[in-house]
């Protein structure tokens, strides 16, 4: 009798197990419906330019959060981070660095923002959350200090064509997939996914089986600050700008693209690094269904809203506990 | 023997809870002497001062009710913006006086928080996760609902009458004693500390959680109302903002409660934040008298807030060290 109940909870765990793995993509592929339904069933070449653009910049930038996520944290500050990356390439290209000296100096802003990040919260023993909040505040104001009150900042006109040559939406692609296969196989097939997701899942078993958590935290944050060193390059390559409000919702927008792409809200075991592009998929094509609905900026977001918490209350059946959800703020 | 002994030890407390507020005001005035400069300008340099305690102070009662109990709500922000546009819209279209439209805003905002607080218990997520989705919808209706422009009240007089200087103190002073009764002399309150402390033993013996985190919610929902009142009747309009733009109001409240939290060890924890808020209402007034712009300022406060909750976390570590290298060197002596 008790093994058939085993064995009944089993099927039961298998099913939800599943369930859980392909809704996100469910998610995906009725988002594709609508959006094929709203282009008539004839997207244009400028249609999936636009959602190409818009997508590359969030997935390399969700991907790269995953890291974090796993580990059951936030890094509110990666959009504001990469604004800042984005603002001194402009500086280093007008400056004479050339396209390669653009590229490094967006790659070492990324990754100064993650050592700084990941040290305050890994040796400083800092919440992350709260700490990066801080950072976030921190970035905005050296990008308005940087802008020097300008409203934006742009690459000078005469030096502009080396940057106009590489605004090519398959260069952008090239760059997600290649991101995309490099953290795939980082999360999946090396020590450090596994690392994370057992860090994610219990600190405690973590530094018990030998892990060393701020290395971790510190390699985490790295890939993270990676990312957004490249996703700032691609924003240039894009819009070859930056304003004050460059990066302003990217960062929650990242976080939302990975909830929509099925992220376990509290990390660990279940992470799954398809989540950022999958996710950012979603919410662009939604957002461009929404557009192409003639649907005004206000009410967009409010749709917006309502389906996230949709896929949210969706997410909490496998996440349901006695006590109401809480976290050690100091 | 025994009240002279307390009067001493509440004198000792006073003194240390002051300190920060008292020297930070002291090295301000110095700073603008050197350079030739006043610390107010003039009576509406005042008013502007207690504008922003106004500000923080009721920021900073909301998010710290939520943060110190486990919980950071993105929304906070949006419930303000919200809060304003209808409260304003209903204010001019009724013809209120100021003081009917603080009730207004009060009940909006307490509804607005409380249907925040529907979603947390409803989905039982964490609360930043919940409440993200929660402030897009809300900023969402502001700007749905206004058709982008927010709500302007600056051509009727009589509903600008709250962000006068004895008015904003008043509703200050309302304010602090509402939540001091309510986390000291409350079922509430009592409640509320319990989950704070153990939140595990506190269920377990029966306590209502999710009454206690619907009320929290409610009330969050009220306080932040008012930073929306105080915001219309100060500059007369409310805009409306999307794309979560609502949140950096309140990541600007972050900083006074983390100073007030230096000073809790000394004082009730409500007062602590009031200290907090005029502390930091100090230094952005000290550092604005002498030319420092807006984003430096912001950037000396982030930097500030860093080198605060670095030294919050790792305090104990640091007197630790302290406490070693002076034994050491009285050993070697």
């Amino acid at each position: 009798m008790e093994n058939i109940l085993q064995r009944q909870n089993g099927g039961a765990r298998r099913v939800n197990n599943i369930f859980k793995k392909l809704l996100p993509f469910a998610g995906l592929v009725l988002m594709g419906i609508l959006y094929l339904f709203s282009t008539d069933f004839k997207p244009t070449a400028f249609h999936i330019q636009t959602i190409i653009d818009q997508v590359t910049v969030m997935a390399i930038m969700s991907t790269g959060a995953v890291f974090i996520f796993s580990l059951g944290s936030f890094d509110i500050s990666l959009g504001v981070g990469a604004a800042v990356a984005v603002c001194l390439g402009i500086m280093a290209y007008n400056a004479g660095s050339g396209l390669p000296g653009m590229f490094a100096v967006c790659v070492v802003v990324g990754l100064v923002a993650g050592l700084i990040n990941s040290t305050l919260s890994a040796v400083f023993k800092m919440p992350v959350f709260i700490m990066t909040m801080a950072m976030m505040s921190v970035l905005t104001a050296m990008l308005q200090i940087l802008l020097d009150g300008a409203t934006d900042l742009k690459i000078k006109s005469d030096i502009a064509d080396p940057i106009k040559a590489l605004d090519n939406q398959w260069l952008r692609l090239a760059f997600m997939f290649a991101f995309f296969v490099i953290c795939l196989v980082l999360f999946n097939f090396t020590k450090i996914g596994r690392r994370n997701k057992i860090l994610g899942g219990s600190p405690k078993v973590a530094e018990q089986t030998g892990i060393s958590i701020a290395k971790q935290t510190i390699i985490t944050f790295l890939i993270s600050g990676f990312a957004v060193g490249i996703a700032a390059f691609l924003l240039i390559t894009r819009s070859r700008s930056v304003s004050s409000n460059t990066g302003t919702s990217l960062g929650m927008d990242v976080m939302m693209a990975i909830v929509f792409g099925g992220m376990p809200l509290s990390g660990g075991a279940y992470s799954k690094i398809s989540a950022g592009v999958v996710g950012s998929f979603s919410m662009v094509l939604l957002s461009q269904v929404l557009t192409m609905q003639g649907i005004t900026t206000g009410w967009s977001q409010v749709y917006r809203a309502v389906l996230f918490l949709a896929v949210v209350f969706v997410a909490s059946f496998s996440y349901r506990e006695k006590m109401l959800s809480r976290a050690e703020m100091f | 023997m025994k009240s002279a002994n307390r009067a001493k030890r509440l004198l000792k407390s006073m003194g240390l809870s002051l300190l920060i507020p008292c020297a930070t005001l002291v090295i301000m005035l110095v700073i603008c002497a050197a350079k030739g400069v006043p610390f107010w300008a003039d009576q509406g340099g005042f008013r502007a001062f207690l504008y922003s305690v106004g500000l923080s102070l009721f920021s900073a009662f909301a998010l710290g009710l939520h943060l110190f109990a486990g919980r950071f709500d993105f929304s906070l922000g949006s419930v303000a913006v919200l809060a304003g546009v209808i409260s304003g819209k209903i204010a001019t279209a009724l013809g209120m006086n100021s003081f009917a439209m603080l009730l207004t805003f009060l009940v909006v905002g307490a509804a607005l928080g409380g249907i925040s607080g529907f979603f947390y218990l409803l989905f039982n997520l964490p609360p930043m996760i919940t409440s993200l989705g929660v402030a897009l919808a809300y900023e969402g209706l502001s700007y749905g609902i206004s058709d982008g422009k927010g709500v302007n009240i600056s051509l009727v007089p009589k509903l600008l009458g709250g962000a006068g200087i004895s008015q904003m103190i008043a509703i200050m002073a309302a304010g602090l004693a509402v939540m001091y009764i309510l986390l000291n002399y409350t079922r509430f309150g009592f409640n509320y500390r319990a989950i704070q402390f153990g939140q595990k033993i506190s269920v377990d013996t029966g306590l209502n959680e999710r009454s206690n985190a619907l009320v929290c919610y409610i009330i969050c929902g009220a306080f932040i109302a008012v930073v929306g009142f105080f915001r219309i009747s100060f500059n007369g309009s409310q805009s409306a903002q999307l794309n979560l733009s609502t949140s950096a109001s309140i990541f600007g409240a972050m900083l006074p409660l983390f100073i007030g939290g230096l000073m809790t060890r000394f004082c009730e924890q409500n007062i602590s934040i009031v200290l907090g808020c005029i502390t930091y209402a100090i230094i952005t007034q000290g550092l604005a008298s002498i030319g420092v712009t807006a984003q430096q300022r912001s950037l000396i406060t982030s930097f500030l807030m860093i080198i605060i909750l670095m030294y919050s976390t790792n305090g104990a570590k640091i007197k630790e060290w302290f406490m070693k290298h002076s034994a050491a060197k009285s050993a070697a002596l």
